[in-house]
């Protein structure tokens, strides 16, 4: 995560006032899953549980979704986004996009 | 099949009771974790940051299979539902134990979002995934009490 940027989903950085708003921020990325994942997956699916190797996919897509967002508000020169929200939508089979939005803000 | 509901079954029961010690652990401290959208506590914040936790969790061939015949007569999925409990306890838990390894006094503003990780429409890829997300704002407050 990027140094000195508050982010929050509260509608306030909790215990900064907010000094100026640079209106909507968003990033996202769409991820398809490995075919070799995949295979690991398939068989995980037999006993059910955690698939491990879906989870680590959909969190580094998400990470990579906050940077983008983060990128997108730091160009606007904020130094906060607030009331941060996530979603996820499964485009064609197989691949989903994460989506990541908020706020920009500045706070001191 | 046969070898899916028995060792999902034993897989699964393995799995949950490991959260149940898990949970054991914790019993008697305060739960930081809450929906509510401002801090509980009038006292100064020192820090606060964005935090979340993920998983993806999957039924067994055996449940997506029971699952299907349920489905014709309605009613509840036995099957799903423990599944989908089990995934929403387990990254409700990570995420208090995230706030509590990193030293947060509470973590307002849960959210819980589910998604489908859709199955390939074609071919006989037999993977489907439900993927749960919590995320919150945590807050660490000052150490000087005022």
């Amino acid at each position: 995560m990027s140094e000195g940027m508050h982010l929050s989903n509260t509608e306030t950085v909790p215990g900064k006032l907010i000094t100026a708003s640079f209106g909507l921020v968003q990033g996202s990325t769409v991820r398809a899953k490995n075919v070799f994942k995949d295979i690991g997956a398939g068989l995980k699916n037999m006993v059910g549980g955690e698939l491990k190797a879906y989870t680590e996919l959909l969190q580094e897509a998400r990470n990579e979704a906050l940077q983008r967002m983060m990128m997108d508000a730091q160009s606007r020169g904020a130094n906060a986004i607030v009331n941060i929200r996530f979603a996820t939508s499964a485009v064609a089979g197989g691949a989903a996009e994460l989506f990541a939005y908020g706020t920009a803000v500045t706070v001191e | 099949m046969g070898g899916s509901w028995l060792f999902g079954n034993l897989h699964q029961n393995k799995l949950s009771l490991k959260l149940d010690t898990e949970e054991k652990a914790l019993e008697g401290r305060t739960n930081p974790v809450t929906n509510l959208s401002k801090p509980s506590q009038a006292r100064q914040i020192a820090s606060s940051s964005l935090v979340m936790e993920s998983i993806s969790v999957g039924p067994s061939w055996w449940q997506m299979f029971t699952g299907g015949i349920k489905n014709l007569f309605g009613g509840k999925i036995h099957s799903y539902d423990k599944m989908l409990t089990y995934g929403r306890r387990v990254v409700i838990h990570r995420l208090r134990m995230q706030a509590i390894q990193s030293g947060f006094d509470e973590v307002i503003n849960l959210r819980v979002e589910t998604a489908m990780i859709s199955k390939k429409s074609k071919g006989d890829d037999k993977t489907a995934a439900f993927e749960f997300t919590a995320y919150g704002t945590a807050i660490r407050y000052s150490a000087s009490q005022d």
